[in-house]
């Protein structure tokens, strides 16, 4: 290893170098370890009163002890905590406070606290000591009838909604924390992590500890818990984890899968639904797995809301009575849903019960206008012609109008997929009208592998039934194509886009609905030339789309045209027209704000043009302000990880290193990449490129180190998705990456960059000789 | 490094698999080298090589790998490029500063003493948080050895023969078989592990002051 030995690379691999970190690692982990246990049972024999007989149990928080209380001579269980984990005042005070109450509960299926104090700067309290042994390991062992299992569970309810009674809740409920004595009695431990309700010092931003490291038992978290909504946690996350205790206590299995990293452990516990208990074991009866799936409901308003409701209706139960749990069958989705929009689904509600067939009953319906009932009284062909209205209605459901991206609707989405897959399997056009509707709503929804299958059935569909010609092909040929190109896959719209221009002068153009349509092709074209470069061919189809629309005054029309006006003067302010620019964009935000409101992202979306203009125009402050009240608008409405909130952002940020420096663009292009790699994913064009922007920043910060590879993922990842390592964006990380090269010494890899660079100046010349 | 191998690797090192860590640092160790190499330059070549700094760039990345935030691909070199260059940045100003040694400083007894023991605690620096200085200055000499116990072996020998017994650095390179650059490489990492472990054992000792 001497530098002027024998030859140190050769003496020394890099195998062998690793080898040793390793076991010097491995090494002074285990001295910590013993060095932490021999700590904490000094602190244990330390405390006044007791004698410590041995250790009971280890868990994260500390280490349990085994001890006697010298003046009455019982055994006792001593809980010390490690150092650190209480040592913030607001920790402390949460555990005082936490003793303090539990000292008051007295339960007979609850742990009661006797003494608690600090020594040695380690918090410690005194319980009872409980002989006998874990839930599961009881279970494992009696193996009792499904009857006494949940006479247990019932018992193990009763304790919680006693603590909860006092405003406490446990939020670490598993069956370690869950012991039975000897006569077979359930006694609840460790409220370690309990928070008090309305415990300000509980509200902690989320689920995980400053460490990473998740606050609680994975396998039991309830959704709220794994989504680190700390505000979320109440009582109902209780009985959540109940509902995990209860149904591995009657299946031995937990109600997902459980088994994989810590993430997708939590994901599973938001996402995937449990596995019906009855598909586990047909023997268990119907109304305990109902009792069980409703404690186990993602979203707390399904749950019991109490521990209390679910001891009682297992009780209920168990002495042959009705329960409450029943009821909640598969029309929850679409009754929420109704209760939710329900203006928009009054008139889909009728279609739905009648052709779709998600078995709502007419209690669903009650309600629901004279108008609407008759729709649904109506014969199969009429219902039929009720698809459009349907289609619209369900279609209206997006996130910028109602704010609402929950995971329900997703859900409702792909339940009607199947359903209508099934039911309208012999009707194509109905059916491709359906997955045009739904390749919007999960397009609204960044899902968007669901909806690039919808709209390829669509266009299916359609090519199938009506041929390469008919104007609904053409316009399902556009919405795929139009999807491809906002998803950076220029190679699989370009040839939709030729084949729409090419069927387009054969369209006829009769009344409005074909103007419009006509219209709406166009602008899309004109996108598309604006996207290749084709500046002349983008202004004629804008200009052209315009026309088709003038005289034609629906509020759809108006909003179309305020669109067409929007991109030809977001088009023009590239040209450097800005005259003309202005005054289509201004037209532009006067329409859609009279039309959508101020509030709406459409309208955010036209200030953002127009923010654009005002910069080129050097009237920075002005362009600040829209773009921050857009950023608004969008964050509120379409979620902070849209493409289109991160779009608006990355304007601000480049404003403001453009006027501030880099150092005050720092924080958002970092929360900016943050964002985009969740939402987005890693390998999405808008995440290459915000990562480039990062690694420019970072460089220009003097941190090269950090810089290189961001730099080189965005070089790396943008020449392959753009097919062009010339690409300005390419370019630009390109010279940027070559320069943090060389400034690290790496002159083999600032060629490298720089032949790329050279091979760029090669093709720009070639291009402007004749 | 491809992504997607990086990506995996890093997952299962995140898991606790010691083998991943040691394939991704194996995989890496070349570039790594490469980008440290040009910053030790012809002025410390005989003092400090790019193996010294890898090797103990290695153990930082085993204890702290708990701590490390993957932020996509590339993210495993460029962090541990980051602690390579502080290494390399502890080894060169231990180098600097062995130049112009302050008479007061060494204490070449080769016994650690209360004073060698006091001026550990200053260069991590710890204070004394408890009332009485005096009456816990053993209890706190004792705590320290403690935790000197508990560092990766070459730390706390670095720490034992440089700052209790006062040896010279070439002297304890000499007996490791590693370069002088490297010993202050280990003893800046050795210090801060120590301060770390001092900090969280806060009934002795307070940070700052």
């Amino acid at each position: 290893m001497a530098p002027n030995g024998e030859s140190s690379q050769a003496s020394t691999s890099d195998r062998d170098m690793i080898e040793r970190a390793r076991v010097q690692a491995k090494a002074a982990a285990q001295a910590q370890r013993r060095g932490l246990i021999g700590s904490l049972a000094n602190v244990a024999a330390s405390i006044p009163g007791y004698q410590v007989l041995g250790e009971a149990k280890r868990g994260g928080q500390g280490i349990v002890y085994k001890a006697l209380q010298l003046s009455t001579k019982r055994q006792v269980a001593i809980k010390v905590l490690i150092d650190g984990a209480t040592s913030s005042y607001a920790e402390s005070a949460r555990f005082e406070r936490e003793v303090h109450v539990l000292a008051q509960l007295h339960h007979p299926h609850i742990v009661s606290v006797h003494d608690s104090g600090q020594t040695s700067g380690h918090f410690y309290c005194v319980m009872d000591y409980i002989t006998g042994e874990s839930l599961d390991d009881y279970v494992e062992r009696i193996k009792p009838s499904v009857h006494d299992r949940l006479q247990l569970f019932a018992e193990v309810c009763e304790a919680v909604n006693a603590a909860h009674l006092l405003g406490v809740i446990h939020r670490d409920l598993k069956p370690s924390n869950i012991r039975v004595d000897e006569a077979g009695h359930p006694h609840i431990l460790d409220f370690g992590l309990a928070k008090t309700t309305g415990d300000a010092f509980a509200e902690s931003p989320s689920a995980m500890t400053m460490s990473g490291q998740f606050l609680g038992s994975l396998q039991w978290a309830s959704p709220e818990q794994a989504e680190g909504g700390a505000s979320r946690i109440d009582t109902r996350t209780d009985v959540y984890s109940l509902g995990v205790i209860a149904y591995h206590m009657l299946a031995g299995r937990f109600p997902y899968d459980v088994s994989g990293s810590m993430k997708q452990i939590l994901n599973n516990i938001v996402d995937l639904e449990p596995t019906k208990l009855r598909s586990v074991d047909r023997s268990i009866n119907p109304d305990v797995e109902a009792i069980v799936m409703k404690t186990l409901a993602k979203e707390r308003e399904r749950r019991y809301q109490t521990a209390g409701e679910l001891a009682r209706d297992v009780r209920r139960f168990l002495a042959g009575e009705a329960i409450e749990a029943r009821g909640d069958s598969t029309a929850y989705v679409m009754r929420k849903m109704l209760r939710k929009h329900w203006p928009v689904f009054a008139t889909a509600a009728a279609f739905v019960a009648l052709v779709i067939g998600f078995g709502i009953t007419m209690t669903v319906l009650r309600g629901v206008a004279v108008k609407q009932r008759q729709i649904a009284e109506a014969k199969t062909e009429e219902a039929l012609a009720t698809v459009d209205t349907f289609v619209n209605a369900i279609g209206s459901v997006r996130p910028e109008d109602g704010g609402d991206k929950d995971i329900p609707l997703r859900s409702a989405l792909i339940e009607l997929k199947d359903e209508a897959e099934d039911r309208l399997g012999d009707k194509p056009m109905p059916l491709a009208r359906v997955h045009d509707m739904l390749g919007q709503s999960f397009e609204s929804l960044a899902q968007l592998e669901p909806a690039e299958a919808s709209y390829e059935r669509a266009l299916d569909l359609r090519l199938k039934a009506l041929g390469e010609h008919d104007r609904e092909t053409i316009k399902s040929m556009n919405v795929l194509a139009v999807f491809y190109k906002k998803n950076d896959r220029l190679d699989d719209a370009a040839p939709l886009f030729e084949r729409v221009a090419a069927a387009l002068p054969t369209l006829r153009r009769g009344g409005p609905r074909d103007q419009r349509d006509v219209a709406a092709i166009r602008i899309n074209l004109a996108r598309w030339y604006e996207a290749r470069g084709d500046k002349t061919g983008a202004a004629a189809s804008y200009r052209a789309a315009i026309e088709d629309l003038e005289g034609l005054n629906e509020n759809e029309d108006l909003r179309a045209r305020a669109f067409a006006s929007g991109n030809l003067g977001g088009f023009l302010t590239s040209t450097g027209a800005y005259d003309e620019a202005s005054e289509r964009l201004r037209a532009c935000v006067d329409a859609l704000t009279e039309y959508r409101g101020e509030g709406h992202p459409e309208t955010a979306i036209a200030q953002v043009k127009l923010a654009h203009l005002l910069v080129k125009q050097d009237r920075i402050g002005e362009a600040e302000q829209l773009y921050r009240q857009a950023i608004d608008v969008l964050t509120t409405k379409m979620g902070p990880g849209h493409p289109a909130t991160l779009a608006t952002r990355s304007h601000l940020y480049e404003l403001t290193i453009k006027r501030d420096g880099y150092a005050a663009g720092r924080s958002i292009i970092e929360d900016m990449v943050a964002q985009a790699r969740t939402t987005l994913g890693e390998s999405h064009a808008d995440t290459v490129l915000y990562i480039g922007k990062l690694g420019m920043c970072q460089a220009h910060m003097g941190e090269d180190d950090l810089a290189r590879p961001n730099l080189e993922l965005a070089c790396e990842r943008l020449r392959q998705i753009r097919k062009d390592p010339c690409h300005p964006d390419c370019i630009r990380f390109t010279k940027e990456l070559a320069a943090v090269c060389e400034r690290m010494g790496d002159a083999a890899g600032a060629a490298a960059q720089n032949a790329v660079l050279e091979q760029c100046d090669d093709q720009a010349d070639s291009a402007v000789r004749p | 490094m491809d992504p997607t191998r990086e990506e995996q690797l890093v997952k299962r090192a995140a898991q606790g698999d010691p083998d991943a860590l040691g394939d991704l640092l194996m995989e890496l160790a070349p570039q790594l080298r490469a980008r440290i190499e040009p910053g030790i330059g012809a002025r410390y070549a005989s003092l400090l090589s790019a193996d010294d700094i890898l090797q103990v760039t290695f153990l930082e990345a085993f204890l702290r790998f708990d701590r490390f935030d993957s932020r996509g691909p590339g993210a495993t070199l460029a962090w541990l490029t980051r602690i390579a260059q502080n290494n390399l940045r502890d080894a060169i100003r231990g180098l600097d500063a062995a130049k112009r040694p302050s008479p007061a400083k060494r204490v070449t007894s080769g016994r650690a003493s209360d004073e060698s023991y006091d001026g550990l605690v200053q260069a991590i620096g710890a204070t004394f948080s408890t009332p009485s200085v005096k009456a816990a200055r053993h209890e706190a000499h004792r705590f320290l050895d403690e935790a000197i116990d508990e560092l990766p072996e070459d730390y706390a020998h670095v720490i034992r023969a440089f700052d209790l017994e006062g040896h010279a650095a070439a002297d304890i390179a000499a007996t490791m078989g590693r370069s002088v650059g490297a010993i202050y490489m280990l003893r800046a990492r050795a210090h801060e592990s120590l301060r770390e472990a001092m900090g969280g054992a806060s009934r002795y000792f307070s940070l700052g002051g």
